[in-house]
């Protein structure tokens, strides 16, 4: 049975080197969302066990970032500690080690400005650092094609700054050359993904040669070397504002899109609008939804879903949300029409209806 | 009426294990199955079959070519046979498809053809190019021109460097769900048999393609993983660096110009570490200053300097000079009694870590060691460091 490998490259923010295994925005890990989900539907269980059918790798950068940013840290202990002697020579380098503790502070209270902004900067605000990020991810990823691309499919599930990211570590996958004694080589003729799906993507908004940004080989194909992948999934809420900020948008170069892939719709790009939970912005918020996980599931891995079986993963998860579950108590109170009702019996039945709705409502 | 109803219990719990689907693959008795099941094209059948079915066929089969890591070790030539051997082989199934047809015409017998033609290109052109010492670096002998998605069985289209078409896209799909429109046919049936020949000579075919691109991959992963290890270096085994120091090396390495589309693939680190503003401490010895303020903690701040971190690119290539990595223009502050408590120098750094700065404050030259360099002394001479320490806090403590 052929394992489907796939590259799950985090975003911004705190995430451990096993981050799909880890509890995301308080509730279970990507990991245990997508094995529950496809647990769900006849369409993924009919292909076999989620935990041997799939594999999931936490593709991390976030612990080199913190690695750069104690480099700082561990600069500034060392002035600190050899001009402790010395008020005024340690009150000259105040401007720097005072920004550091600051920063320090930050990160020992998980404040969104270390965990988040700090990544933002170092990412979009050093070229060099981000060229360092790009190979030390791109080196997790040509490892485990070199390991695993004889034996089954590969696939990249990117999110937030890992779509930017993802896009770059692709682009410099693609064009790196090897000298051979039979001419330059690169992946093009040897490697193709199967399936990229960009949550959230900041891929464009993250971009400084955005000229070109259309025009490389992150997009599906079905020539061989000039695309990354067969099927493409560009998510983004309509509510959530990362995506949506100088969002991606691949008709914005006719070039891009292959008009086989998309007569196929094996390129999709996916809006969904309801809110399961306060963090719009999570992986887990995005996955939970069937209107992204079932088209995760068709492009990524051929699940056949019918209309009825979408149709009602859709009608399950409305009612769900906190706004479904409001209107199905609102159309329970519509229900309780006193008006025609005359005897006191009636009154009492009415509340006590009432009381249960409210009760049991959750 | 116990009995329907239990009956009724069963049978509903029946259909509602078949809804729900226990988590599986195709079994063995699916794998060899002679007709399609239910609400299942072909195509949709073979897909599944490629992923469940073949195991270690294809693997077999490539070794069955002869092209197994020895021999095409030792003649990368094993390939251009193998291939042309594939290709018979789907000429062996045009054949037997062709002889299904009946009142329906057979489509595969074409695509079979097709896939025929197109793995003949891989050998002829595999063959020239291994004579003329050139490979193209996406071939129709490569694992992508032969990969299908999970999606439908579909092979891309080849083009050359140019952009001329070597290959056409070859769609199976349409063909295969066709000479099934009728489950029950005898075409069918036939189709069914060649397609899982069909699938397994796609794999074989994959495998081939994967044969070649393991050298490359392999070298593409090995030469990554050499410029991760170059970053690494620079970061954490040079000289160290701080954020004003990233922001003037990026300017002045052009990385701000430098697309980040990548178009190169990855990028090594900067040649030239450039310090702005840089503070750090060292330990100065003044000669001019009075007793007991000869020796004293200093705080210094590169203005402005520049390190050749990778020992490949110092600046002078002699013996020993090859040590000297960097340069710098320094302001330095010393809490000193009776001389200025500010001066400017020169600081000169080895070996990335090591580091001696000359600096003038007023007419007293002072000369200091970075802390790195007093450790390594002090290492060296530990006693006369402790003894040295121990007279500088006393003095310090009796101010």
């Amino acid at each position: 049975m052929a394992v489907h490998h796939v590259l799950c490259i985090h975003g911004i923010g705190k995430h451990s080197d096993d981050w799909v295994d880890d509890k995301d925005d308080g509730g279970p890990s990507l990991r245990a969302l997508l094995q529950a989900t496809w647990d769900q539907y006849p369409a993924t269980k009919s292909k076999g066990a989620f935990d041997q059918r799939v594999k999931l790798h936490s593709i991390h950068y976030d612990d080199e970032i913190n690695k750069i940013f104690a480099t700082w840290e561990e600069q500034s202990k060392k002035l600190k500690d050899a001009l402790a002697l010395s008020p005024l020579l340690l009150d000259q380098v105040a401007w720097f080690t005072e920004a550091i503790d600051k920063a320090s502070a930050a990160k020992g209270d998980n404040d969104w400005r270390y965990t988040h902004l700090m990544d933002l900067l170092l990412f979009a605000g050093l070229p060099s650092i981000q060229d360092r990020l790009v190979t030390y991810v791109g080196a997790q990823i040509v490892d485990l094609v070199k390991r695993h691309a004889a034996s089954g499919p590969i696939s990249v599930i990117a999110h937030s700054m890992g779509t930017a990211m993802a896009h770059k570590v692709i682009q410099a996958l693609y064009h790196e050359g090897v000298d051979t004694p039979m001419g330059r080589q690169t992946l093009k003729g040897d490697f193709q993904f199967e399936h990229l799906c960009m949550v959230a993507n900041t891929s464009y908004a993250l971009s400084r040669d955005r000229k070109n940004h259309y025009k490389g080989i992150v997009r599906p194909s079905l020539t061989a070397g000039e695309g990354c992948c067969f099927t493409f999934l560009n998510v983004n809420h309509q509510l959530d504002p990362v995506g949506r900020f100088q969002k991606f948008d691949a008709r914005k170069d006719p070039a891009w899109l292959d008009p086989r892939i998309e007569g196929r719709g094996w390129f999709r790009d996916l809006e969904p609008a309801r809110i399961s939970s306060k963090n719009i912005h999570a992986i887990t918020h995005y996955f939970r939804d069937p209107a992204v996980h079932i088209p995760f599931f068709e492009l990524a891995f051929d699940a056949r879903f019918t209309d009825a079986q979408r149709g009602a993963a859709v009608d399950a998860f409305i009612a769900s949300t906190p706004e479904g579950k409001f209107k199905a108590l609102k159309s329970q109170f519509e229900l309780l029409d006193v008006t025609s009702k005359g005897s006191i019996r009636d009154l009492i039945e009415a509340v006590r209806s009432f009381r249960d709705a409210i009760r049991l409502f959750s | 009426m116990r009995f329907v109803s239990s009956a009724r219990c069963v049978l509903a719990a029946l259909l509602a294990a078949a809804w729900l689907g226990a988590a599986h693959a195709l079994t063995a008795e699916e794998c060899k199955r002679a007709t399609l099941p239910d609400a299942t094209t072909l195509s949709q059948y073979l897909r599944d079959y490629a992923q469940d079915c073949l195991g270690g066929q294809a693997a077999a089969g490539v070794r069955a070519l002869g092209v197994g890591a020895a021999a095409a070790a030792r003649d990368a030539s094993v390939f251009v046979r193998a291939w042309h051997q594939l290709a018979d082989a789907f000429d062996r199934l045009a054949r037997s498809a062709a002889s299904a047809g009946g009142e329906q015409p057979a489509q595969m017998p074409k695509a079979y053809e097709q896939l025929s033609g197109r793995a003949r290109i891989a050998s002829r052109d595999l063959g020239k190019e291994l004579a003329a010492k050139q490979m193209a670096d996406v071939g129709v002998y490569g694992k992508v021109a032969w990969q299908w998605p999970a999606r439908a069985i579909v092979l891309g289209d080849v083009k050359d460097a140019k952009g001329a078409l070597i290959a056409p896209l070859v769609d199976l799909d349409p063909p295969l769900d066709a000479d099934c429109s009728r489950p029950a046919s005898a075409l069918c049936r036939q189709a069914l048999a060649d397609g899982r020949q069909l699938m397994l000579q796609l794999a074989i075919a994959q495998d081939l393609g994967e044969a070649i691109g393991k050298p490359t991959v392999e070298a593409i992963a090995a030469q990554v993983a050499a410029k991760n290890a170059l970053w690494d270096t620079y970061l954490y085994g040079s000289k160290p660096m701080l954020p004003f120091d990233f922001v003037l090396t990026d300017l002045l390495d052009g990385r701000w110009k430098q697309s980040d589309q990548y178009p190169q693939g990855f990028r090594e680190p900067p040649r030239t570490q450039w310090f702005l503003l840089h503070p750090a401490v060292g330990v100065e010895y003044a000669s001019a200053a009075v007793d007991g303020e000869k020796m004293k903690p200093v705080l210094y701040v590169e203005i402005v300097g520049a390190n050749r971190w990778n020992p490949r690119d110092r600046w002078i290539d002699l013996p020993l000079l090859d040590r000297l990595s960097g340069v710098s223009l320094i302001a330095s502050y010393a809490d000193r009694v009776g001389s200025d408590n500010s001066g400017v120098g020169v600081l000169l750094t080895f070996d990335n870590i090591y580091s001696v700065g000359i600096t003038q404050y007023g007419s007293t030259t002072g000369v200091f060691l970075t802390l790195d360099l007093a450790n390594f002394y002090r290492d060296e001479l530990r006693p006369s460091y402790e003894s040295f320490k121990g007279d500088l806090s006393r003095r310090l403590r009796a101010r």
